[in-house]
């Protein structure tokens, strides 16, 4: 069993009085693809930050490689790439400057692999970052991360400025750098779409707590929607463990449910005379259902 | 080392602009170093020598910048060793900036007051130990002055608002002050100057090191958290919508602001009449300056009004002009106080207003020039005009008995001035907003 990537103990986030994330455990493994979801100011952006030794925790621990966060030394440092949500280029500067200045600070710097994607992404090495769209600095500040191919790659919200080609074209070179098992890769994205595609594991905040942490399949498996359809009346209400919603329409109604098992359906037939379908779902109705 | 060089090289050769300054800086100062071997001195020599030291110090001039966005941006955090090169690589800017003074300066001396006859070892032994020791006094000088400077430099440029050129102004009125009375009144020990510039240069990387604790700190007491732009901001303003969108509504922060340098410097004491033109003519390009960044910002009230852009052209100017005015009010009242109170001349005082009011007058349609941001050509010109008054400020200051020599420089100013005008109002007629964007580093910062 590898160590963990990242390790995290009853980790919280306060700004002054305002609780941001609240008591969060977790582990980041070699080989994890994980997608953060949550709504606006749920504290996507405070947990990657925490998880680079931006910021300190209010409480709790945070470990990268072993080190703590806040402390991490320029050996760890070399094997962590990031993308933030603003980019931080020198608008002065010509793309091929900017990325050998990043790459005079990394002794490892994949110049090929860089070459290569700038290439692919039709990036126009001797353009003047003051002159490039949002979307094409956005392809630089992902470039200029994974050009040091880092064991974790934190990417926040990376792909909110790209148009579908250079999404496409990003995701598939996330994907091949997440194949090699010793590398994780933590982002955050509010395209649902793109962590269904490519996330093997799920994150979900909600309220600053991690509402949910675990594969993609398994989220699915326990999040469902029943169909029901009664022959008589069925009650405004209902009491069942792990009801997230309940909609009656006459003698029918849908309700979302979490944890749901085989034996809870017979339960709930013979409770109400009813028959029930049971529906997955997916990631994004999962995340609206959440949050309604 | 890689790293500090690519920083460095950055710092120097970043642009195009900052190549050729950074060349033409060392090829002058080379050249100086070995004409002041072989000829005598002379007043040509001794430009040549300032302009390759002015010439070098533009050519770095992307470091206050290029310093701070990194030192601020969070990948500096996670770049390995990425603050500690960063301040190694400013650091040994400061110090390959400051360097062609006092070289030029020995190497003059070296010739022009070398032992003659024939000295005894002693003489020789002496006359050694004072050029090494006028050598370390104005190196470390020097240092001082191009670290404080840049920091100035660091103010006007990142912020470019008003809170940005009083921070610089008041830390361009300080390494005004110090080295000026350093070079006036020579008695300082070597020793003295070598430990403040150690000082100054160990209490700067210190404080950069420990700047993100310090920060968190000042997070945890519940400091900086408010405006980040000046103190005491209030919640609401008053006044007219086109200056408050071009953010000249409120002239007196400048106006008052103005005060502290030129207070400061009357107190420490200036010694010439020509230091003070030269100091009030620098001070009155301020108030235009912010006029800079007005095309940028007059996209929403041309979103807003229903004007041509020539009559935009014309709210802007009026704008700026009812900015202007108290700023320049201030300083004119402020020299008639100097004035009196130095015993300058008359002539002097006469010559020396109109020069302030010019100044202002070409920073302003300068600024206003800027619409398509600040390339080679407005950089060049901006240089030329600011190197025009300092040079007529001196002027006036050295001959005021010569008159018309001066009205006729100031006449030609006024031209220059009329120029202006006429280039900005055309530019403004074929504004184009996609190319004077607001910098996306400002935004940022706002944004956090």
């Amino acid at each position: 069993m590898s160590n963990p990537t990242v390790q995290a103990e009853h980790l919280s986030k306060a700004f002054g009085h305002k609780q941001v994330l609240r008591d969060l455990s977790f582990n980041v493994m070699p080989g994890d693809v994980i997608g953060v979801l949550g709504k606006n100011g749920a504290g996507k952006t405070t947990l990657l930050e925490l998880m680079l030794g931006f910021t300190p925790p209010s409480s709790g621990d945070i470990r990268v490689f072993g080190h703590e966060s806040r402390q991490l030394p320029g050996a760890i440092k070399k094997r962590v790439g990031f993308v933030p949500q603003q980019d931080e280029l020198l608008d002065s500067l010509v793309v091929s400057d900017q990325l050998n200045l990043i790459a005079s600070f990394y002794p490892h710097w994949d110049k090929e692999l860089v070459d290569q994607l700038c290439a692919a992404w039709d990036i126009n090495v001797s353009a003047r970052v003051k002159t490039m769209s949002v979307g094409e600095r956005q392809k630089l500040s992902i470039l200029l991360a994974f050009g040091q191919r880092p064991d974790l790659l934190v990417l926040d919200e990376p792909v909110a400025s790209l148009d579908p080609l250079a999404r496409r074209q990003f995701l598939e070179q996330l994907v091949e750098l997440s194949t090699d098992a010793s590398r994780a890769v933590v982002f955050s994205s509010h395209i649902v779409s793109d962590i269904e595609r490519l996330a093997n594991r799920i994150w979900i905040l909600k309220e600053g707590r991690l509402y949910w942490h675990g594969e993609l399949d398994a989220l699915k498996e326990s999040i469902v929607r029943l169909h029901v359809q009664a022959t008589g009346a069925l009650p405004e209400r209902v009491d069942l463990p792990g009801l997230l919603s309940w909609r009656r329409q006459g003698s029918g109604a849908t309700a979302i449910v979490k944890d749901w098992s085989q034996q809870s359906t017979q339960a709930f037939q013979e409770q109400f005379k009813c028959d029930v379908r049971i529906e997955s779902l997916g990631l994004e109705e999962i995340f609206l259902e959440l949050h309604r | 080392m890689k790293a500090v060089l690519r920083l460095l090289y950055t710092y120097f050769a970043g642009t195009l602009t900052h190549r050729i300054l950074s060349a033409v800086g060392l090829m002058v100062t080379i050249a100086t170093y070995v004409l002041l071997r072989t000829q005598p001195q002379s007043t040509l020599l001794g430009a040549m020598a300032f302009l390759g030291a002015v010439s070098f110090y533009l050519g770095s001039s992307m470091m206050p910048l290029t310093f701070g966005r990194m030192a601020r941006a969070q990948l500096s955090n996670l770049l390995p060793g990425g603050r500690v090169k960063l301040l190694v690589s400013a650091l040994i800017t400061v110090l390959l900036v400051a360097l062609p003074m006092p070289v030029t300066l020995v190497s003059g001396l070296l010739v022009a007051i070398g032992p003659y006859g024939h000295p005894t070892p002693e003489q020789i032994a002496q006359f050694h130990r004072a050029i090494i020791e006028t050598f370390w006094t104005t190196y470390s000088v020097v240092i001082v002055f191009c670290a404080w400077l840049y920091v100035a430099l660091w103010f006007i440029t990142s912020k470019r608002n008003t809170w940005g050129f009083l921070q610089g102004l008041i830390v361009i009125a300080v390494v005004l002050v110090a080295p000026t009375r350093n070079i006036v009144l020579p008695n300082s020990l070597m020793w003295w100057d070598l430990t403040q510039c150690a000082v100054t240069l160990a209490s700067f990387a210190v404080l950069f090191l420990l700047w993100p604790r310090l920060r968190l700190l000042g997070q945890h007491w519940g400091l900086g958290t408010g405006s980040r732009d000046w103190p005491g901001k209030r919640s609401r303003v008053r006044g007219r919508e086109v200056d408050l969108l071009l953010g000249t509504s409120n002239p007196w922060l400048l106006a008052v602001g103005q005060l502290v340098p030129v207070l400061l410097a009357t107190r420490i004491g200036y010694y010439s009449a020509s230091v003070w033109l030269f100091y009030l003519t620098i001070f009155s390009t301020v108030a235009g300056a912010i006029a800079g960044r007005a095309a940028e910002r007059s996209r929403v009230l041309w979103l807003r009004g229903e004007w041509s852009t020539v009559q935009l052209f014309s709210r802007v100017e009026r704008s700026f002009w009812r900015h202007n005015v108290c700023v320049l009010g201030i300083l004119v009242i402020l020299m008639v106080v100097i004035g009196r109170y130095r015993d300058l001349p008359v002539v002097l005082l006469a010559t020396g207003l109109p020069l302030l009011v010019l100044g202002t007058v070409l920073s302003t349609y300068l600024g206003l020039m800027l619409t398509r941001g600040l390339r080679l050509a407005e950089s060049v010109l901006a240089v030329a005009v600011m190197l025009a008054l300092m040079a007529v400020a001196v002027l006036a200051a050295r001959n005021a008995d010569d008159l018309l020599t001066i009205v006729l420089l100031e006449c030609g100013l006024a031209v220059m001035a009329l120029a202006l005008r006429y280039a900005a109002r055309n530019r403004w007629a074929h504004i184009d907003w996609m190319q004077c964007r607001v910098d996306r580093a400002l935004i940022g910062r706002s944004a956090a």
